[in-house]
């Protein structure tokens, strides 16, 4: 990670922590990573490390009040919300290059603001890749299937307050082991459970703000993402693979393609997921 | 006074950091309503839960309300954003209870355009010279005549005549529950509130303003060219003694490079 820095910017009063790497001969764009849950951006080393090795400017941050991103002190939930996540993201890419064209690679819940981020690139967007990472419409829309409601019940368990908040105070470690294994995350060591664990609570804040905007995205007309690739692992355990149907009133010609892996599909198949997003 | 003057300050810096920051993000394509959005944003997350009116934003002929018919056609459009464009960024924000109403103009780009730099120049003549006919002995509707003659002298027209009730400025207030969140379309209940209680007329600086001068006022000059308008808009303070005075001289208009960004 020698040439990856950790830095940080303030984003309307608030610290937000990132990693990036700028190449020192001609940059040949932006790779933009959003991690997801429960990790930190400290999950993208090894892609960012072969980007930048490639020529791109690569920058991941840590989602708002994940590791040294501050949370707002009054628990304002509007500072996790698309928008809010989409401007913070924006000011980072504007603070390296307003001219340079972007890729979003986003993970799991990095999709809220991945997605939002990638409508808001407007030209300079060269690509949304979003790994195992459904807009919340498009995980709406799979709630259609018993088994997607299956598969997300804890989301609704998130949004009970003080009471999701007890339960990971004194299950968050055996938590974040199951949801490790599940995932099917390569090497499993007691140093990232107990890190993942650490990481859980700092995300409700994230999961709550998606779920109370729902309504108002169906009251809003948004625009459709053009031909983002959306790469799925197939044995995922939270996520329903999605259809063309479930996306289409987020994505416009969206490719999908399904790799044989888990949730943490950018660590299992790495070398796959590196050649896919360098794919025009 | 001294303390409320400080909150109107710190209103009205946090509304031009939204607008320079906006200015920063935008791109080529992108719409009226996505600028203005951003613009609501970054003030909402910097603690402001309510505007005296919506954030707008206007691009290109739009910036001198061509073909604006009625008052919904001032509110953000699908107008998308080209190399060129002149852009009006227009904030309003109630940060603890302090009413700010800011303006700021600029070409996407960097293309020169001779015509906005005349206008602007206009602009900064009018900003020089409107604290003193505050302070002079001419009533508020000869001011708004001088700045109407000023611009039509000068080969502009006079845009904010255009404006509800053809403004020139509007006074603004320390407005109570400004911490609760107002609906805007495009007016707040509480900008409605502020100037309908003090008899709304009187709040504001149109060609048949009558009443005092005193007070804290929204001055918003807008000119338009041939294709293009240009505004300024910032806080200018009347004392009880009768001296003028622009809230700061810390605005994007003063800095250098203004003229011809």
């Amino acid at each position: 990670m020698s040439e990856i820095k950790a830095k940080e910017i303030q984003c309307r009063g608030l610290k937000t922590s990132y990693l990036v790497g700028v190449p020192k001969s001609e940059v040949k764009g932006i790779l933009f990573f959003i991690h997801g849950c429960p990790d930190n951006h400290l999950i993208w080393k090894n892609l960012m490390n072969r980007f930048y090795k490639e020529g791109y400017l690569v920058l991941a941050p840590n989602l708002r009040g994940i590791d040294k991103s501050e949370a707002p002190t009054d628990k304002k939930r509007s500072r996790y919300s698309k928008d809010s996540l989409a401007l913070d993201h924006l000011e980072l890419i504007s603070h390296y290059g307003q001219d340079l064209p972007v890729t979003v690679v986003c993970h799991d819940i990095g999709s809220v603001s991945g997605w939002e981020l990638a409508r808001r690139l407007g030209p300079r967007l060269k690509k949304l890749v979003a790994i195992n990472s459904p807009d919340p419409m498009t995980l709406f829309y799979q709630f259609r299937k018993i088994s997607q409601v299956k598969k997300s019940w804890y989301i609704a368990f998130f949004q009970t307050g003080k009471i999701v908040e007890l339960f990971f105070d004194k299950y968050k470690v055996p938590l974040a082991e199951k949801t490790l294994k599940l995932g099917r995350f390569p090497e499993i060591t007691p140093e990232r459970v107990q890190e993942a664990a650490n990481l859980f609570i700092s995300f409700l804040p994230h999961y709550r703000a998606a779920f109370a905007e729902l309504p108002t995205r169906f009251l809003k007309k948004t625009s459709l993402v053009d031909k983002p690739m959306l790469l799925w692992g197939n044995k995922d355990p939270f996520l329903n693979i999605p259809t063309q149907k479930d996306l289409k009133t987020v994505a416009k010609f969206p490719e999908i393609r399904v790799l044989e892996g888990g949730h943490w599909l950018f660590l299992e198949k790495e070398d796959d997921v590196f050649r896919l997003i360098q794919k025009n | 006074m001294k303390e409320d003057l400080d909150k109107f300050e710190k209103a009205q810096n946090l509304a031009y950091e939204a607008t320079s920051s906006v200015m920063k993000l935008l791109y080529e394509g992108i719409t009226e309503k996505e600028a203005a959005g951003l613009l609501d944003t970054y003030c909402r997350d910097s603690e402001v839960a309510s505007f005296f009116h919506k954030p707008f934003a206007w691009f290109g002929d739009r910036t001198r309300f061509l073909n604006f018919k009625s008052q919904f056609n001032f509110l953000p459009s699908h107008r998308r954003l080209n190399v060129g464009d002149v852009v009006i960024l227009d904030v309003a924000p109630i940060l603890q209870g302090h009413v700010a109403d800011v303006g700021h103009t600029f070409i996407f780009g960097k293309e020169q355009n001779p015509d906005v730099i005349k206008a602007k120049k206009l602009l900064l003549k009018l900003r020089k010279d409107l604290p003193g006919m505050f302070m002079s002995s001419i009533s508020t509707k000869e001011i708004w005549e001088k700045v109407d003659d000023e611009i039509k002298e000068n080969g502009f027209d006079n845009i904010h005549q255009l404006y509800p009730f053809s403004v020139l400025g509007h006074r603004v207030r320390k407005v109570p529950l400004g911490h609760l969140p107002g609906i805007t379309i495009p007016f707040g209940w509480h900008s409605l509130w502020s100037l309908a209680s003090h008899g709304l007329f009187s709040e504001l600086l149109g060609p048949k303003h009558k009443g005092s001068k005193v007070g804290v006022w929204a001055i918003e000059p807008h000119i338009g060219g041939k294709d293009f308008g240009a505004k300024f808009e910032e806080l200018l303070v009347v004392d009880d003694s009768g001296r003028a005075f622009w809230l700061s001289e810390n605005v994007p208009h003063l800095k250098e490079g203004w003229l011809t960004t």
